[in-house]
């Protein structure tokens, strides 16, 4: 049987359509009016995609966070783009992040998925929980900013320990 | 990474074999002149402090820090620790099997150092004081904050900080055995120390760079006869002393003189020369242009 702490389920329904919350994962600069201050990704043979350039299979990516400096970066791999309704990634130890997009009672679903966690006593509350809650925040702010609502993120340097960066 | 206080005991017995970390580990404590803490074994990490001062014996050598200056742990070490003027310092203790999947990684990409040199997982070479730079010093304070922080994803952000650091020291001790490789010294124990004191001197130097300082003052720190250090310090880095010392000014004049409002003389004086023509001279050799003109192409833009 699955450990119930090797994998966590998120789901935030969204007022949009399919396409709209895919596009929210799918370049540069749609992830930065979200989730990141800067996202940077590069193809497979190392070279550094445009913003507005879709994100595909392959694809490396180095993450920066509103509230910290340059040093705190993750890098990551894309594993799968299908331009459609699967978007999926490595994340925290490289756990894979598997984003599903799709409708629900009228409503568009998107739906994250975060598995293979370790399940040591030590470190499965840290990556559950830390993991679960940062996860929670974003998918908070994505539903705010597709449905044309506030940026909730702190952007400010100065104002650190806060559940918005 | 998780946020600890040092235990009361001793977390780890003093033992043949070093502690296990399976994730990184920061321990942050507070001090005053009386505070001691039992001699025992220690991970791959770093100490640091953060306020105040205090002695940090390491098999059996005493290392006096303060905010300025830190020292890698090697895996196995002996540490004791006792305060002298009040202030806080923290230990971070690496995750053992990432620090050794970096290391293998980094080692199987590049060529193997010399033939004496058996085990990349030793850190050794880099275990003595070093002299914080600016990052490390606001790195330390942001892992204390992320560790009791509610911020979002912030144990995975201290973990990247901390990839970060545990990166920078990995490649310090490839460059180290690269570098200690060139002594020429079989014996792995003499190739430690000789690397290790030529390296005080080279950090001595940097600190001091703007004072009077002589190949005679950088020979007493690596405790070493002045003719067999200039020897060897040009052997291992391919310069001499005072060649190194002049780069080293060069390099911080270079800094110096991207800020705006800086005279070439003040400068000049900042770094260490006592004569302008030689500063210049010796600037435009290594650089290619004269100072004034390097000042006034690369004054910085940012207010």
């Amino acid at each position: 049987m699955e450990n119930q702490w090797s994998k966590f389920r998120l789901r935030v329904n969204v007022k949009t359509d399919m396409a709209a919350a895919y596009k929210a994962w799918n370049t540069s600069e749609a992830l930065e009016s979200w989730f990141l201050r800067k996202a940077v990704f590069k193809d497979a043979e190392g070279n550094l995609k445009d913003k507005k350039a879709p994100i595909v299979e392959g694809d490396t990516y180095e993450w920066f966070w509103y509230g910290y400096p340059d040093s705190v970066v993750e890098k990551g791999k894309v594993l799968k783009a299908n331009g459609k309704n699967v978007f999926s990634f490595t994340f925290s130890l490289e756990c894979p992040v598997t984003i599903t997009i799709y409708e629900e009672a009228g409503e568009t679903i998107v739906e994250l998925v975060e598995s293979d966690l370790p399940t040591d006593t030590e470190t499965a509350l840290k990556y559950f929980v830390g993991d679960s809650r940062g996860w929670i925040f974003y998918m908070a702010n994505l539903k705010s900013i597709l449905e044309g609502g506030l940026d909730l993120r702190n952007k400010r340097m100065e104002l650190t320990n806060v559940i918005t960066s | 990474m998780i946020l600890r206080q040092l235990p009361e005991a001793p977390p780890f017995i003093i033992s043949e074999g070093s502690p296990y970390f399976s994730d990184h580990c920061l321990y942050v404590q507070a001090f005053d002149k009386d505070y001691s803490y039992p001699r025992h074994t220690t991970g791959l990490g770093l100490v640091a402090v953060q306020e105040g001062k205090a002695v940090f014996e390491v098999n059996e050598e005493h290392l006096y820090l303060d905010s300025n200056a830190f020292v890698f742990l090697n895996k196995g070490s002996q540490l004791s620790i006792k305060g002298e003027k009040k202030g806080v310092f923290i230990i971070l203790y690496f995750n053992n099997v990432l620090s050794e999947l970096i290391a293998d990684s980094l080692f199987q990409r590049n060529s193997k150092p010399g033939k004496n040199i058996k085990d990349y997982h030793d850190y050794s070479l880099i275990e003595h004081v070093h002299y914080a730079n600016a990052s490390l010093k606001d790195f330390l304070p942001l892992l204390i904050d992320l560790g009791k922080s509610c911020a979002s994803f912030h144990t995975l952000k201290a973990d990247m900080l901390i990839r970060t650091i545990l990166d920078n020291v990995i490649l310090e001790n490839f460059s180290a055995i690269q570098v200690s490789s060139k002594l020429g010294v079989v014996k792995n124990s003499t190739r430690v120390s000789l690397y290790k004191r030529l390296s005080m001197a080279k950090a001595w130097v940097e600190q001091n760079h703007a004072s009077a300082v002589t190949v005679e003052e950088m020979a007493d720190i690596a405790m070493i006869n002045p003719y067999h250090f200039i020897r060897i310090f040009k052997k291992t880095y391919g310069l001499t002393p005072h060649q190194y010392l002049i780069e080293v000014r060069i390099d911080k004049a270079r800094l110096l003189l991207s800020e705006r409002g800086r005279s070439v003389s003040s400068v000049c004086h900042a770094v260490g020369f006592d004569s302008l023509s030689s500063f210049s001279r010796l600037f435009k050799a290594r650089v290619g242009v004269s100072p004034r003109l390097y000042g006034e192409a690369n004054i910085s833009t940012e207010e």
